[in-house]
C-alpha cells in the first residue's frame, strides 16, 4: 500500500506502521505473519479487546503485496514523560494485565515498552498488535525493558521527586537500571520491589554483561517462572504510592484572585463561544485544575489538557479515572520548554507542534506567566500560539492585575511592553481578532481569534 | 528475496533482553517460585492445624495473595 513509513517504526522485524490519506496503518511482514494469526485465531485477541486492553483493528487482508491492518484512530499521541504518575502507574498494571492474559493463550509479550501504551477514552491500552509471539519456556526477555520502562520511572517519581518523570525523555530506551538504583533513596532497598527488579537486577546485569547466557530453551525456567516473576512485578507496581502536593493545584471552594463575577463572565463567554463553536479538538494549555478543560469536553469531541505541574495533572487525571470521564486527556508539559522530537535522527518521537494542530487553543490565565514569568515577548508567544492551533480563546491579564503585582513584587518591572494595546498588536500580526470581552469587574479581557493561513 | 524472506525464521524479541538481565531472571524466578511454595505449603499448615483446633478453616487464599 502507497504511504510514508513513520519514521520511529523501524525496529520489530514483525512489522511496521506507515501513514496514507492522513490514516495510520500496520503492515505485518512475513515474518510477523505467525504471531498475528496465533494472536487471532488462539482467541487472545478477542479477549484482550473485550476487557479494553488491545487497540481494536480493522484486517484490511493484502494490499500492494503486502498484509495491512487498520487499527483505531488514536486522537492524541502522548509519551510517557508526559504522564504524570497514576498514568505510568496504569500503564504498567496495562502491560502486565495483558501478559497474564496471553500467557493463559499460550502467548507472550516480545516488549514492554512504554511506547506500546497509548491513551484511548481516558484509559491506557496496548497499540502494538505485533508485539505477541508464542509463549516458550525460558525467561521474559521484555523483563529488562519493563523495568526501565515502567517501573523505575515510577519508583523515581514517588521515591525520589516527580519532576524526574521526564527523565524518559532523555533516555531513549526507559531509565537504565544501574541509574535508577543510584538515584533512589537507601531505604528503597529495604523494599522487596525495588530491591529485586531494580537494585539486585542492576548488580546483576553489571557482574554478569560477559557470562554467555543459558541457551533460550531450557527446561529450568518454566513459563510458572514468568508467572511468578509476572505476580512480584504487580505487587511492586501496586505498592507505589504518590500524594500530589501543588502550590498551583487550588481546590473547589477558592476564590479566585480576580473575583467571582470575573471568573463568571470567563466561564459564561467560554461556554458560549465553544458551544457556537463546535471544535473538534481543543487543547487547554496551562489548564490547572481542568475546570475548563472540562467545560471544552462538553462542547467537543476530544480536549487534551496541558500543565507544567505534575501535581496538576495528576489530579485531573484521578479525578477522569474517579468519573469515567473518557474526553480529556491531561498531560504534563511546560510550555515555555515542550516535549522535543527525539530518537534516531530525532524522529522518532514528535514534538507538541508536530502532533497538532488542534482546532481550539485555550490560553486562559497563561499569558502572564509567559511573558513576565518566562521573559517569552508577546509577538513570540502569538507565532508560537498560532502554529499550535486554528482558533485560539486567549485571556489578557493585565500588569493591574494582583497575580501580576505578585509577579513582579520581587523583580524590576523591564516589561514596558506589555500592554493590552501591544498585546493586540503583536495578536494581530498571526491571527484574527473576531471578538473581544471585558471581565468585568477585573481589568482582564478576553479575546477569540482565529490564526491566519500561511 | 522473495525466497529469502520465505526462508526467514519467525521474528521473535528483537530487542535486546541484556545477558546479566536474563541469568538474573532465571535466578530470581527460583526464588520467588519457592516462596510461593512456601506460602503455599504454610497455608496448608495453617488449615490443617485450625481444623486440628476444631477452629473452621479460613476459605482457601490464591495464589496471588500478597503477604
Amino acid at each position: 500500500m502507497r504511504g510514508t513509513r513513520l519514521p520511529g517504526s523501524f525496529r520489530d522485524p514483525a512489522g511496521h506502521v506507515f501513514v496514507a490519506d492522513g490514516t495510520l496503518y500496520r503492515q505485518i511482514e512475513p515474518a510477523g505473519r505467525e504471531g498475528y494469526d496465533r494472536l487471532m485465531q488462539s482467541g487472545l485477541y478477542a479477549a484482550l479487546v473485550a476487557d479494553g486492553l488491545l487497540l481494536p483493528h480493522e484486517d484490511l487482508g493484502i494490499r500492494d503485496g503486502g498484509s495491512v491492518i487498520r487499527p483505531e484512530r488514536i486522537p492524541m499521541i502522548s509519551y510517557p514523560y508526559e504522564w504524570c504518575f497514576s498514568q505510568l502507574r496504569d500503564a504498567a498494571l496495562l502491560t502486565l494485565r495483558v501478559q497474564r492474559m496471553a500467557m493463559r493463550f499460550g502467548m507472550s509479550l516480545k516488549d514492554a515498552s512504554a511506547y506500546n501504551v497509548q491513551f484511548r477514552r481516558g484509559r491506557p491500552v496496548l497499540i502494538d498488535t505485533l508485539s505477541f509471539e508464542q509463549q516458550r519456556a525460558g525467561p521474559w526477555l521484555a523483563y529488562r525493558q519493563f523495568c526501565q520502562h515502567l517501573y523505575a520511572p515510577l519508583l523515581l517519581w514517588s521515591a525520589r521527586d516527580a519532576r524526574l518523570g521526564r527523565l524518559q525523555q532523555i533516555f531513549i530506551d526507559g531509565v537504565p537500571l544501574a541509574l535508577a538504583s543510584r538515584l533512589l533513596p537507601k531505604r528503597s532497598f529495604l523494599r522487596a520491589g525495588p530491591l529485586l527488579h531494580i537494585h539486585l537486577h542492576a548488580a546483576a546485569e553489571r557482574r554478569l554483561a560477559d557470562r554467555t547466557a543459558p541457551p533460550r530453551n531450557q527446561k529450568g525456567a518454566a513459563p510458572r517462572g514468568v508467572e511468578a516473576l509476572v505476580d512480584s512485578l504487580e505487587r511492586a507496581i501496586t505498592s507505589t504510592r504518590w500524594t500530589p502536593r501543588s502550590e498551583w493545584a487550588s481546590y473547589y471552594g477558592d476564590q479566585p484572585s480576580y473575583g467571582p463575577e470575573a471568573f463568571q463572565a470567563k466561564l459564561d463567554l467560554v461556554t458560549g463561544w465553544l458551544d457556537r463553536l463546535r471544535p473538534a479538538t481543543v487543547w487547554d494549555l496551562g489548564a490547572n485544575t481542568g475546570r475548563f478543560s472540562t467545560v471544552a469536553a462538553r462542547h467537543a469531541a476530544h480536549v487534551v489538557a496541558f500543565d507544567a505541574d505534575p501535581a496538576c495533572v495528576e489530579t485531573m487525571y484521578r479525578e477522569a479515572r474517579a468519573q469515567q470521564v473518557d474526553r480529556v486527556l491531561p498531560l504534563v508539559s511546560d510550555l515555555a520548554n515542550p516535549s522535543p522530537a527525539i530518537g534516531w535522527a530525532n524522529e522518532e518521537r514528535f514534538t507538541l507542534e508536530q502532533r497538532g494542530p488542534a482546532d481550539m487553543v485555550l490560553a486562559l490565565a497563561l499569558i502572564h506567566h509567559l511573558a513576565i514569568g518566562n521573559n517569552v515577548s508577546l509577538p513570540a508567544i502569538a507565532a508560537y500560539l498560532a502554529r499550535l492551533g486554528r482558533q485560539l480563546i486567549i485571556e489578557y491579564v493585565p500588569k493591574s492585575d494582583s497575580m501580576v503585582q505578585q509577579m513582579l513584587a520581587s523583580r524590576p518591572d523591564m516589561f514596558a511592553s506589555y500592554t493590552s494595546e501591544q498585546f493586540e498588536q503583536a495578536f494581530a500580526r498571526y491571527f484574527d481578532i473576531e471578538l473581544r470581552a471585558a471581565l468585568a469587574p477585573s481589568d482582564r479581557m478576553l479575546y477569540l481569534m482565529t490564526a491566519r493561513q500561511g | 528475496m522473495a525466497l529469502c524472506l520465505l526462508a526467514e525464521r519467525p521474528a521473535h524479541a528483537y530487542i535486546d533482553p541484556g545477558t546479566g538481565s536474563v541469568i538474573y531472571q532465571t535466578a530470581l524466578t527460583v526464588i520467588l517460585g519457592l516462596g510461593l511454595v512456601l506460602r503455599q505449603s504454610r497455608e496448608v499448615v495453617v488449615r490443617f492445624v485450625k481444623r486440628l483446633a476444631g477452629r473452621p478453616a479460613a476459605p482457601e487464599q490464591t495464589a496471588t495473595d500478597r503477604d
